[in-house]
């Protein structure tokens, strides 16, 4: 399938203000950044001939002067090249589009130079999914193109299950000197579809009044053995087990378990902490987090459960539970727009908790946590339980699972674990993981740790089993 | 999930601009070394630094062989710098090939990189050094005025190359799927035509008879021609 989109930007001028910064590791999708931005590359130039001219005068020699000059040739030197204006155009092409489990995908992505003049140094980043993995090639290239003609980045992804968007391409065009970097965004928002339902999530027999399909613990009509009580007026007569009657002359009813429907929220913790990845290559545990919510959504609303979502981290929201296609779409939007579950993550990450001045200024990252957590927990219906998602990397997650579990909402916390044994600092990090997941479950909350190279499925039906 | 794939992005500098880098810098220190023992000393440098630069490409998937190639390495580019600073017989000589090949050092191990966040700095560094060995080389009237402005702009070719590695490998990777390998080569190409216009007029100019200006008149058109540059570049 061929998808095509151009983007004619004209370049306002060339106005180079803002702050220089060398403009590498990108990929950290801001948009703020200034289109045209000044490498600065050339300035130390200057230096040189200062130094040189100092030292000629200083030693009386015409020939180090000389030697100066050469260096103003190439102070000149970005000051005649032209800012590059690029007209470009990204077609992505995924073959196949609905992999299955495992599968390679293999994207080609074109740019062509749509515009009349070449050029000379474009730097390309392509936005493959923050979800898989790159396993062959590399979504990065650089290229030289003259008008008309294209170049074409191959790579491979290793397909997972779930819904997998492409983020913008990122292209940086550099003048031939390289004083002047000019990035475009293109916006090609390609999907890739893999399937692969989950068979169970595991939920705790709490629930409210409506029949479902979640098997609970309290006595009634149903289709699973619960208990035999004594006959009392008004039971059913299909209900009073006739053999034993038989056999002692006792009435006594049989009771099943009843099935209802379940309330689940799905919440996300999507904390500046929580953003850890086990390396640069590997996607991160929100973006695992919001790949297992829309799984474990569907999985819900398939079995005619009520599922909501919520998250918390840069700032909380919640979808209170309902049903319906309507609401599997709403779901599914929220996940993929809302702002705190946005992919890239915030610039204090790994740093001291300096909050990035773009979003709302908090002055003590803790306290709005709190504030965040009550508002969630102050919508949550009496009935609803809780799938929390968190890759546990901290105490703080710990305690909010432990707080909600303390407002009488059931809590069933699904941990993706990021942690690596590559490092020493990794192993201590999966020490300190194992210990909270212990406590979790010492605690009675079901915990589901869910190494992301083995399918969420098995995580899920493994708690499901040790719950029996 | 493998980690060490061999196409995982790595922000290491590109090679190709590394090796014009070099090169580029070999040759400017090469022009200031003018004695035999100088050369030679320059040869065993350069060596031990192409070794270095190798072995520490290497290190990722062969560490022995990359460790022991950079070690044989560095060891030949101290021995040179040994040598360097007491075998020739004048001061001058000795004084004028150090820094050179330190600098030639440095520039490999920015190239590596040693640390991929520092090896800007290594660069600036390097080409620093191998350009005070060309300003000396000019002090102590140690190369013809035509070899010391090739060897000048041929040092900041070596930098501007360099820089070009570290910013292209930090943007796009080392290995991409595509080769960044032509834009480098063009960049490269723009930059040699800058320094062959800018060496062909200073010498022009020289040719016709900058020596019997005045010499405040060449400074002060010099400095005239650096402020004009600054407040353009406003």
């Amino acid at each position: 399938m061929t998808r095509l989109r151009d983007l004619r930007h004209a370049v306002g001028g060339g106005d180079p203000v803002g702050s220089v910064d060398r403009a590498d590791d990108n990929g950290d999708g801001d948009s703020q950044t200034p289109a045209v931005r000044p490498t600065g590359r050339w300035r130390g130039v200057v230096g040189v001939v200062f130094l040189a001219v100092a030292v000629g005068i200083l030693a009386k020699r015409p020939a180090v002067l000389l030697m100066a000059a050469v260096g103003v040739v190439f102070a000149v030197y970005p000051l005649v090249t032209t800012v590059p204006d690029p007209t470009l155009s990204v077609d992505r092409r995924i073959d196949p589009e609905s992999p299955a489990d495992g599968d390679a995908v293999a994207v080609r992505t074109t740019i062509r130079n749509e515009g009349d003049v070449p050029l000379f140094d474009l730097r390309i980043v392509d936005g493959p999914p923050p979800t898989l993995s790159v396993a062959g090639g590399s979504p990065r290239g650089g290229a030289t193109i003259g008008p008309g003609e294209s170049v074409t980045l191959t790579y491979d992804l290793r397909a997972r299950p779930g819904r997998h968007r492409f983020g913008p391409t990122t292209l940086l065009c550099r003048d031939a000197s390289g004083a002047v970097e000019v990035e475009r965004r293109i916006d090609a928002p390609d999907r890739i579809d893999c399937s692969a339902t989950l068979p169970t999530v595991p939920l705790r027999g709490r629930s409210g009044h409506r029949t479902g399909p979640l098997v609970t613990d309290d006595g009634g009509s149903g289709l699973e053995f619960h208990s035999v009580t004594e006959y009392e007026r008004g039971d059913p007569a299909n209900r009073i087990d006739w053999r034993r009657f038989a056999r002692t002359g006792e009435l006594n009813s049989v009771t099943f378990r009843t099935e209802r429907l379940a309330d689940v929220v799905v919440c996300i913790d999507a904390r500046p902490d929580a953003y850890r990845a086990r390396s640069d290559d590997d996607p991160h545990a929100v973006a695992h987090a919001v790949d297992a919510a829309g799984r474990i959504g569907d999985a819900l609303l398939d079995a005619n459960h009520r599922a909501g979502l919520a998250a918390f981290g840069r700032e909380s929201f919640l979808l209170a539970p309902g049903s319906g296609d309507d609401h599997a779409h709403r779901f599914h939007r929220r996940l993929a727009t809302a702002p705190a579950l946005t992919p890239s993550p915030p610039e204090s990450v790994g740093a001291t908790r300096a909050v990035a001045d773009e979003s709302t200024p908090r002055s003590d990252p803790a306290a709005p946590l709190d504030h965040q957590l009550s508002a969630i927990r102050e919508r949550l219906g009496s009935t609803c339980q809780v799938v929390l998602l968190t890759p546990l990397c901290d105490g703080d997650a710990l305690d909010v699972a432990r707080r909600f579990e303390s407002d009488n909402a059931h809590v069933t916390v699904v941990s993706p674990d990021v942690t690596s044994a590559d490092t020493p600092g990794g192993r201590l990090a999966r020490l300190e993981r194992d210990s909270r997941l212990a406590a979790l479950r010492n605690a009675n909350i079901p915990a589901a740790d869910c190494d992301p190279a083995t399918p969420l499925g098995s995580a899920l039906e493994h708690v499901e089993r040790s719950r029996r | 999930m493998t980690v060490t794939e061999p196409s995982a992005f790595d922000h290491r500098p590109t090679p190709t601009s590394g090796v014009l880098g070099l090169a580029a810098g070999t040759f400017a220190v090469g022009l200031v070394a003018g004695t035999t023992v100088q050369r030679l000393l320059l040869t065993v440098a350069v060596g031990g630094a192409a070794a270095f630069a190798l072995g520490g490409r290497l290190w990722r998937r062969r560490r022995t062989a990359g460790g022991l190639l950079g070690v044989c390495g560095s060891l030949a580019v101290v021995a040179a710098a040994g040598y360097a600073a007491t075998r020739p017989e004048r001061v001058v000589h000795r004084l004028e090939l150090l820094p050179g090949l330190l600098g030639l050092w440095v520039l490999a191990a920015g190239l590596l990189p040693l640390r991929v966040r520092r090896g800007r700095l290594l660069i600036d560094i390097g080409a620093g050094l191998v350009f005070i060995t060309v300003l000396t080389g000019g002090v102590v009237r140690g190369a013809s005025t035509a070899a010391l402005v090739v060897a000048a702009a041929a040092t900041i070719l070596a930098w501007d190359a360099a820089e070009n590695a570290v910013s292209m490998g930090g943007q796009v990777g080392s290995c991409g799927a595509t080769d960044s390998r032509r834009a480098e080569l063009v960049h490269a190409g723009f930059s040699g035509c800058v320094a062959v216009v800018a060496v062909v007029a200073t010498l022009g100019v020289a040719r016709v008879g900058v020596d019997g200006l005045p010499f405040a008149a060449l400074v002060v058109l010099l400095l005239a021609a650096v402020v004009t540059i600054l407040v353009a570049h406003r």
